[in-house]
């Protein structure tokens, strides 16, 4: 089990980082001693590392931090870090295999050329593949609506949702 | 540096509320957790309530629905057993990301006049059970809300139910129009409810949000439309009345002469697809 500090909490208290959390993280069982007022997305990119999940606008708007909580897409900004006692997390970086290969969602994106300047991309797939692991063949009214948490600021939305459709494919396979 | 509760037992969360006073209750934290971080609220303790089994899911007992607070807009949304505008309304908060997290009790305490479940329960009979340490209450819901973010919860008190009577025989429907479609809060919000048989309505009962300092139900055009069979002269000035009742404040996101205009559109077509349903709910 790999054991973390995190940084963000005020010092000079006898008992700050008062929350002992433990959580499986990308498959691996991790733990962290963590202040209760510490968002979820602030312990995985600086606690962990794990800076494939973007901070966009902080508020829940724009899905830049969608990291998924056993299974279903949470804005990592708007979630505290105690929360994840005992939850399943994944991130992008948990995506691929640990062979390296990408998971089908990850190769449609390349396909599909569904990635500009790719700040909402890791949002975009983990929304994708939620939606995809509940419904193996979604029409493009429910790929919109699964995604209507997710801004992508560049290319607009056709080729995403392209790249949602064959995956779906693939993955049916 | 803020302390993180998390009870085993709804009692034992209500004597920690009691004994803490800057203990504040947290369900999904969609909202609380910006005002954590903003400082807007300044927080000692968080106590997680949204794992406590006796305010979690949707019940069926007797003659009524019971909803615990903590349950998620997402299985709001997806619950057959509720009514229709209880569901869309759950269903068209925020996007999937929060309405995973975020639950129908924390819309309801954060009291904003555009939360969108909050007309729908208001033209449902909804009413809220509320406890504390020293005891429980029961409100109807319209008496619940005191104005922006303000209700008549005290220190120390939970809502810890939401009842709706079970009304087999009523229709109801939930409009909302925003800057778009998706991932938006209402300028205006919308919900009606009524019997409907043999092309008269009965007993209606029509709730408007973002349109006042808190959800409001327009009595006087629920007297305009009982026991009408709605035509066309019926609706226009039912409608305009609606548009007459509310008092819109101008604001960001809309102004208060565009809510007026907008509140029209939503009621008629509300109102068509009240009575356009083939089931009830």
């Amino acid at each position: 089990m790999s054991e973390i500090n995190t940084r963000g909490s005020t010092s000079g208290g006898t008992d700050f980082k008062s929350v002992p959390i433990a959580f499986r993280l990308n498959g691996r069982p991790v733990s962290a001693c963590i202040d209760g007022g510490l968002r979820a997305l602030d312990l995985l990119r600086e606690g962990f590392g794990l800076t494939g999940v973007k901070e966009g606008c902080g508020r829940g708007e724009c899905g830049a931090c969608t990291i998924l909580l056993d299974g279903r897409p949470v804005n990592a900004c708007l979630l505290l870090a105690a929360k994840l006692e005992g939850c399943e997390v994944l991130t992008i970086e948990g995506m691929a295999s640990p062979d390296g290969t990408l998971h089908p969602l990850q190769a449609a994106f390349l396909k599909a050329g569904a990635v500009q300047c790719g700040f909402c991309t890791p949002g975009m797939v983990l929304a994708a593949k939620s939606l995809l692991d509940a419904r193996p063949n979604p029409n493009e009214e429910e790929i919109a609506r699964a995604l209507s948490g997710n801004f992508c600021r560049c290319t607009g939305y056709t080729k995403i949702i392209k790249a949602v459709h064959l995956a779906a494919e693939e993955m049916r396979r | 540096m803020v302390r993180y509760i998390t009870p085993h037992s709804l009692n034992e969360a209500l004597q920690i509320l009691d004994q803490e006073e800057h203990c504040l209750p947290l369900a999904g934290g969609t909202d609380l957790t910006l005002l954590v971080r903003d400082r807007t609220v300044q927080v000692e303790c968080l106590l997680d309530i949204s794992k406590l089994p006796e305010l979690v899911g949707v019940h069926q007992e007797g003659g009524e629905i019971r909803i615990g607070p903590s349950t998620t807009l997402a299985d709001v949304a997806s619950s057959p057993q509720l009514p229709t505008a209880l569901r869309t309304g759950a269903g068209w908060i925020g996007s999937p990301q929060i309405r995973a997290l975020g639950t129908i009790g924390g819309n309801i305490c954060n009291a904003s006049p555009c939360g969108d479940t909050l007309s729908p329960l208001l033209v449902l009979g909804g009413r809220f059970r509320l406890r504390s340490a020293g005891g429980e209450r029961e409100v109807p819901a319209e008496a619940f809300f005191l104005g922006p973010k303000r209700t008549i919860l005290t220190r120390g008190e939970l809502l810890v139910g939401i009842h709706l009577p079970r009304e087999d025989d009523r229709r109801s429907t939930f409009r909302k129009i925003g800057g778009r479609g998706a991932q938006t809060i209402a300028q205006v919000n919308l919900a009606i409810s009524a019997c409907w048989r043999e092309g008269i309505l009965r007993q209606p009962r029509l709730a408007v949000g973002s349109a006042a300092p808190t959800p409001i139900r327009i009595p006087a055009v629920e007297r305009i439309l009982d026991g009408q069979s709605l035509g066309d002269e019926v609706i226009a000035e039912a409608a305009e009345r609606t548009a007459a009742e509310i008092r819109p404040i101008c604001d960001q996101r809309a102004s208060d002469r565009y809510r007026r205009w907008v509140v029209r559109a939503l009621f008629r077509d509300a109102l068509s697809s009240l009575t356009e349903q083939e089931v009830y709910g």
